[in-house]
């Protein structure tokens, strides 16, 4: 076994750990504020699109799905994904921003393999 | 693929034990080129978030055929006339606004035969597949979330004194957080080793390590977790740190995507069984 992590994994954690400081834990309260006031339920926090507009120009969208769903995903193992969800995880609300958020990511990997597009 | 839509997975049912997934209940009838869907649904995650267009619903095609391929599974646009959002629930007072997780009503909801997946009686199979990596996923967040506690709490040992010194040159201090960066390590390395091999030989070989790293992870997380809010004292369970958040978070783990016990009951008869066949030759 060897779970020393690719060159490619390592230099996606290094733009997701600079993305998390730049764009994220600046505005990780605000958000959850945002989302405890009872007149936002079930509102989106409206600064999200423009957060997954700028995850996709890094690069970092999809990451999770694994490398053989061909075209669609970012062609990374379980074991190079691992540490970018690890990353992720230290702020609750942040894995939409990478469209890696259960269960969209499990709903997505059925219909990768079962559905039609 | 494109992250503009969101989607959710109905299978637990309030009116049965849903850790036991033969009991699930909805009934998905065939009548001419549809299928009209019945039952009951709630915890389904993400379905209260206005951008959730699609529901994947677990349900029986078959009440009479073999246990394991009575399930089949659906494709629901949200929209679909007979889908009713009953109520958002919440987890000890979170309620994880806007993605949520609501109980839903299906009556009489009908759609095209061609969303079905896969074919009628393979739910389960389906249900297996999904759930690997989704494991792996939620394991690696825990592992995070671990992590940052062990983080936040390491910084207020410096900070805080009570009775004359600070709290980092207390001795259960210190073996508060000798223990959780030994457990948070363990775990990742359990994780890692679940993944490598996912990788290597696939999820259904995979599938004793990915049961031990659902065993594992959500209590290590806690038990981590917990000792920063010790540590943090009335700080650790207000709401200027995540701490109290990812203490709820995590204690769903131990429920959500099959409770302990589930995991605990299949991993034990399958290292049984591999031992008394190796003791049989
Ligand atoms: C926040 C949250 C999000 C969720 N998201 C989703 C979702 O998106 N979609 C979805 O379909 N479901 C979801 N769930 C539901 C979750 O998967 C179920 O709650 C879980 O599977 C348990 O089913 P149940 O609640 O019916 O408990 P039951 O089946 O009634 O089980 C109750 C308890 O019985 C015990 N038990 C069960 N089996 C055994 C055994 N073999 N040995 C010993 N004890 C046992 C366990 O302690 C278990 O907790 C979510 C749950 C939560 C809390």
């Amino acid at each position: 076994m060897n779970f020393d992590y690719s060159d490619t994994s390592i230099a996606l954690q290094e733009k997701l750990k600079e993305f998390m400081e730049i764009h994220v834990l600046p505005i990780e309260k605000e958000v959850e504020l945002f989302h405890k006031n009872p007149e936002n339920s079930w509102k989106r926090w409206p600064g999200l699109e423009s957060l997954k507009q700028k995850a996709k120009d890094a690069g970092l969208r999809n990451v999770f799905l694994p490398g053989s769903y061909g075209a669609l995903s970012a062609g990374l193992s379980n074991l190079e994904y691992a540490p970018l969800a690890e990353i992720m995880g230290r702020v609750l609300w942040s894995s939409e921003i990478f469209n890696c958020n259960a269960p969209d990511t499990g709903n997505m990997e059925v219909l990768a393999k079962y559905g039609t597009p | 693929m494109n992250g503009d839509i969101r989607s959710a997975f109905l299978m637990t049912e309030p009116e049965v034990a849903s850790s036991d997934a033969t009991n699930i209940e909805t009934a998905i009838v065939s009548d001419g080129n549809d299928y009209v869907i019945n039952g009951r649904k709630w915890w389904a995650s993400g379905a209260m978030d206005p951008n959730c267009k699609i529901a994947i619903v677990m349900g029986k095609t078959d009440f009479d055929a073999p246990r394991h391929v009575q399930q089949s599974m659906i494709l629901v646009p949200m929209d679909t006339p007979g889908l009713k959002i009953e109520r958002g629930l919440s987890v000890f007072g979170y309620t994880d606004s806007p993605e949520g997780h609501a109980e839903i009503i299906l009556n009489n909801v009908r759609v095209p035969k061609t969303n079905l997946l896969l074919g009628e009686g393979r739910g389960f199979e389906i249900a297996q597949g999904r759930l690997g990596p989704g494991r792996i996923h939620h394991c690696m967040r825990l592992i995070g979330m671990a992590q940052r506690a062990l983080e936040i709490m390491s910084e207020r040992t410096v900070q805080r004194k009570p009775f004359g010194r600070t709290l980092d040159t207390y001795s259960s201090v210190r073996q508060d957080i000798a223990r959780s960066a030994c457990e948070i390590q363990q775990a990742r390395l359990l994780v890692l080793s679940a993944a490598y091999k996912m990788d290597k030989v696939g999820n259904k070989e995979a599938k004793d390590l990915i049961a031990m790293i659902k065993i594992v992870t959500p209590q290590m997380a806690l038990k981590v977790i917990d000792r920063a809010i010790q540590i943090l004292g009335g700080k650790g369970v207000g709401s200027d740190t995540p701490l109290a958040h990812f203490f709820a978070a995590a204690r769903v783990l131990r429920l959500a995507d099959g409770p302990d016990e589930v995991h605990m009951s299949q991993l034990g008869k399958s290292t049984i069984n591999k031992y008394i066949q190796a003791s049989n030759v």
